[in-house]
């Protein structure tokens, strides 16, 4: 590449370097504009989980003839831990993103996209049963095609009880934002693999990795709520 | 790479921290009888994990003062505002504690 075609491309290619600025430093304005972003979500989260909680709190009963006691603690913890393993794989992405080496970015990214839709597959378990198969409970908390009439089978059934209604809205919501966080991914992954991201430009990478952290804090305070808060003891 | 100089031992304590805090969380409400310390104990692990994600592996403590206080300070409303509707829940209702 001649001297005039370094510049040329050095002038078209993807601005990395912002200016300092006294309150935001050289944060990006896209970096910027992403925490802003996850405020306002934050807000939304912030909600629910009040809603949930006053419902909860001013409740005669709470749980409902008929429902499950609990949510499967030990399948969720699971989850949880997917989530925080999804978390460390996409921190070690930006890392290599911001040394510049495309392949182990990649390598990351997909390793994270893997763990979205691993976790999406368990909520699927959860609600319907989709992987009983392998881990049993068929027909899941929905009790999706299984008799809910019967005593013998639990069902948590959307808009029978408060304590229902709150959980699929609250697990939905976050369900909606790991859908949309590995789409996300895969979109970054997609770029990594097209080496837009190379040449110091790892601010992209950096601003996923923001949503995707954002998605596993959420889920850190949803799974205390509104699986692991126990129910007062009989009596 | 390591001509960068950063280090990415931190990513791995974390990781361990958290995975401790998650198993904690995971045996603490096993605890029979101390019900308002069990609830205690989880939302504070709750909100240890929680600060943990945030300043490490969103890397708030990268960021200069402003970015974090204009990211910190708004997340106090929603606690505020859970604090004032509980009590005002729990002032209509007389519930001397949450029932549920």
């Amino acid at each position: 590449m001649n001297a005039h075609a370094e510049a040329d491309h050095h002038d078209h290619g993807p601005i990395t370097d912002w200016p300092l600025d006294p309150q935001m430093g050289k944060a990006s304005p896209g970096k910027i504009a992403m925490w802003f972003f996850l405020l306002s979500d934050a807000m939304s989260f912030g909600g629910l989980l009040l809603a949930y909680a006053i419902l909860r709190a001013r409740a005669d009963t709470w749980v409902h003839p008929g429902e499950p006691d609990e949510f499967g603690l030990v399948f969720t913890g699971g989850l949880t831990f997917l989530l925080i393993l999804s978390s460390v794989s996409m921190v070690l992405a930006v890392y290599y993103a911001k040394a510049g080496d495309k392949a182990k970015t990649t390598k990351w990214l997909a390793i994270t996209s893997l763990g979205g839709f691993l976790f999406l597959c368990g909520q699927m378990q959860e609600y319907f049963g989709a992987l009983s198969f392998i881990f049993g409970h068929p027909g899941g908390l929905t009790g999706y095609g299984q008799d809910c009439a019967s005593e013998a089978i639990h069902c948590l059934t959307f808009g029978s009880s408060a304590r229902a209604s709150t959980f699929y809205i609250i697990t939905g919501f976050h369900g909606l934002h790991v859908f949309s966080g590995t789409v996300y991914l895969v979109c970054t992954l997609i770029g990594s693999m097209k080496g837009k991201y190379e040449n110091g430009n790892y601010s992209p990478v950096e601003i996923c990795g923001l949503f995707w952290h954002f998605v596993d804090l959420v889920w850190i305070l949803v799974f205390t709520f509104v699986y692991l808060i126990p129910l007062p003891e009989a009596g | 790479m390591s001509e960068h100089g950063e280090s990415k031992k931190y990513i791995w304590m974390v990781l361990i921290a958290l995975t401790v805090m998650t198993i904690l969380e995971l045996m603490l409400p096993m605890i029979q009888g101390m019900r308002n310390f069990v609830i205690f104990g989880l939302v504070a692990l709750a909100l240890a994990k929680a600060a943990c994600v945030l300043i490490w592996y969103m890397h708030l403590n990268h960021e200069t003062k402003g970015l974090k206080a204009s990211v910190i300070y708004p997340f106090a409303f929603p606690f505020l505002y859970a604090v004032v509707l509980i009590a005002e829940a729990m002032f209509r209702g007389g519930i001397a504690w949450p029932k549920v």
